[in-house]
């Protein structure tokens, strides 16, 4: 009796669940996952729009002064009269606000909210315009995944003589067959490793990308498990919510890169290339904004923004008087980039993580359903974490591939398990085995000591996270009311508006 | 009164939901019929490769070649009915299964490159007429219960929408293959 329990005992102990559960499960947590994401990056918006809507009304005021200047006043009255009076009002909301602040004693929590609602409405064009810049972005992403793809990775056309390559483009069209996709296309890159990725606008339009190791190393079930997941992962529309996710980055970068205007040559360019990109679609175009676009994401954009000020170090009188207007912008450009740069890293990454493991997830259980295999799939997720597997040029793509181990050697930890856009190989077998799959190895229990020191460590590190949101919190609606009042105030002055 | 209207307008434009539903659903069924099609013709493709390729090694098993030509010949006659072109198939799948048996028992022509080629077409046809035919009986089954189903049925009775036939793996095909079809590994 004994004997017949033994190879029970070393495989994993799961619930057993059907792929269509598994699949209902996964679909119900993107949405909840993506609902999280979508709020916290309209915060991140809301923030920007601080700095952003101000130079938007100054923009808008600009044009509207230029028409009426060249003779066009019947065209530019009723709308800068419409601005002015609104601009007007937001002003007094503001000023009412910071009075309200300023005043002793406070008793904000009781009537602070009113007029916090009543100012919240000069964040309204910054946050339109990032609404309209994340589609325009979302549109690059579409347009250009497929050839940034294949350019990064060195990815080539599969040789018709070559019997694997046939092999296997005949495994993707037996896939796409059972997923009711059209066949996507199909690149090799020759690199001894094994991974496959999708790219692409949507799932008629897609390149699924595989590595030749894959082909040498894994026979015919195993790369049909492997296609099927990347497959699976297409035909449920990961990559439209790649680019979307992928888009929040770039606006989020073009807005950054807007506050930067005053003070760094390289953002003209880089809104230079993206306006273009937004007008041509054609995709290099494309990939070259979404690039320049996003070094304003770069810590380095910080350094190079400081640089105007050396010129009160080099002419320390007249520099110092020209340079002052500068010192506010790269003060406020800084202050801004930090808070996002917090929120990106401490509030947005997580969900976004977890969200884009659960669609990988969801993808392993279409994969059982195409393939009825979930054996092939544990193997072949095995033989890609047994080393190092993303091909070079792979890092900033790391989501579009089957498995993204996030250490060197290829093995997964608990402790970078955040940084991973996909789960580790471990966890993703433990649910297969909840599939269906048999020969899953049960998860090698952790020691006590484990336990006490994260115990321990989670004790300790709880109240100075509580703190540091509170302190981000509490930074972040101050940069908001201070870059929002000030700059509608500097708007208001140029412009005249009382 | 404009109750009533109101009432009526969402009834009728539940209707017209009721029949988009349907009519997508059955231009669904109707395109994965198209998928099986090419593939089964593909498969019929096949046959006259893979059988002069073969011929030449075994002059002696004329019986087999003549049950997959006239298997074939059957397949090509069926045309579009899915019943009788089910069990045309099956029949085809089965004497190509004995065929390829008999390549097994021969060591130098199994290896032959242009018979690996041939026996990786067939394995992926057959796979691919596989996940067509699930595809097919996913979409028959949907369109099915949408069809018969309340409220849809009344839709469907008014505007002549039928239940479409499933298209049956065959007694055969449902067993293990006794032909080892995968290529070899690498």
């Amino acid at each position: 009796m004994t004997d017949s329990n033994l190879p029970e005992a070393s495989t994993a102990q799961v619930e057993r669940v059907s792929f269509f559960d598994e699949q209902a499960r996964r679909r119900r947590g993107t949405w909840r996952l993506s609902l999280i994401c979508l709020t916290i990056a309209c915060l991140i918006g809301a923030v920007v729009s601080s700095v952003i809507s101000p130079l938007l009304l100054g923009l808008a005021f600009s044009v509207l002064h230029l028409l009426r200047l060249v003779g066009l006043g019947i065209v530019a009255d009723w709308p800068l009269h419409a601005l002015s009076t609104w601009t007007g009002e937001m002003l007094a909301a503001v000023g009412a606000l910071l009075d309200h602040i300023g005043r002793e004693p406070r008793d904000n929590d009781v009537s602070l909210f009113p007029y916090v609602r009543r100012a919240s409405g000069l964040l309204v064009p910054g946050m339109l315009a990032g609404g309209v810049i994340w589609l325009l972005a979302r549109r690059m992403h579409l347009g250009s995944a497929t050839t940034t793809a294949i350019a990064t990775l060195a990815a080539r056309a599969p040789r018709d003589d070559d019997f694997e390559e046939h092999q296997l483009a005949n495994i993707v069209a037996e896939t796409a067959l059972a997923a009711g996709i059209p066949t996507p296309a199909l690149m090799i890159i020759d690199t001894p490793l094994v991974n496959a990725a999708a790219f692409g606008r949507s799932h008629e339009h897609a390149t699924v990308i595989v590595t030749r190791g894959l082909l040498d190393r894994l026979d015919r079930t195993e790369t049909q498990a492997l296609i099927a997941d990347v497959v699976a992962s297409v035909g449920a529309g990961d990559l439209a919510l790649a680019a979307s996710l992928r888009a929040v980055f770039t606006a989020l970068g073009l807005l950054l890169t807007g506050i930067d205007l005053l003070i760094r040559v390289k953002a003209w360019r880089a809104v230079g290339s993206f306006l273009r990109a937004a007008v041509s679609g054609a995709p290099q175009m494309q990939a070259l904004a979404i690039a320049r676009t996003e070094e304003a994401l770069d810590p380095d954009s910080m350094q190079e923004g400081t640089r105007v000020l050396d010129l009160a170090k080099r002419r320390p009188l007249l520099g110092s008087v020209a340079v002052l207007p500068f010192a506010f912008v790269v003060l406020a450009a800084a202050l801004q980039k930090l808070l996002v740069f917090l929120w990106m890293a401490l509030v947005l990454g997580w969900p976004l993580g977890l969200l884009w493991r659960t669609r990988r997830y969801l993808a392993d259980a279409s994969a059982v359903q195409l393939t009825r295999d979930p054996d092939s799939l544990v193997r072949a997720l095995n033989g890609i974490a047994s080393e190092q597997s993303l091909p070079e040029g792979g890092k900033d793509l790391a989501h579009a591939f089957v498995h993204a181990p996030d250490r060197p050697d290829g093995r997964d930890g608990k402790a970078y398990a955040i940084l991973s856009p996909t789960p580790s190989v471990e966890a993703r077998a433990a649910r297969l085995a909840a599939m269906g799959a048999r020969d899953v190895p049960a998860r090698t229990p952790r020691p006590m000591a484990f336990y006490v020191a994260s115990t321990v460590g989670s004790l300790i590190l709880a109240p100075l996270l509580l703190i540091l949101f509170i302190l981000i919190a509490g930074l972040t609606i101050n940069v908001v009311i201070f870059s929002a009042a000030l700059g509608t105030f500097i708007v208001a002055a140029i412009f005249g508006i009382v | 009164m404009r109750w009533g209207l109101l009432a009526i307008a969402a009834i009728a434009a539940y209707a017209v939901i009721l029949f988009n539903g349907l009519v997508t659903r059955r231009n669904r069924v109707r395109n994965a019929w198209a998928q099986i099609d090419v593939q089964l013709r593909r498969r019929a493709d096949l046959v006259p490769n893979l059988v002069a390729s073969v011929q030449a090694y075994m002059t002696h098993e004329r019986a087999t070649f003549e049950a997959v030509a006239k298997a074939r010949a059957r397949v090509l006659a069926a045309g579009g009915d899915v019943t009788a072109r089910a069990g045309a198939e099956a029949e085809l799948g089965a004497s190509l299964r004995s065929l390829l048996a008999l390549v097994e028992a021969m060591p130098d022509l199994k290896a032959s490159q242009n018979m690996l080629s041939l026996q990786e077409e067939l394995a992926s046809t057959e796979n691919r007429i596989a996940a067509a035919r699930q595809f097919y009986n996913d979409a028959v089954l949907d369109h099915n219960n949408a069809v018969g189903m309340v409220p849809g049925n009344l839709v469907a009775a008014l505007f002549g929408f039928r239940p479409e036939p499933l298209f049956e793996a065959d007694v055969a095909s449902r067993a293990l293959p006794a032909v080892q079809f995968a290529a070899p590994t690498a």
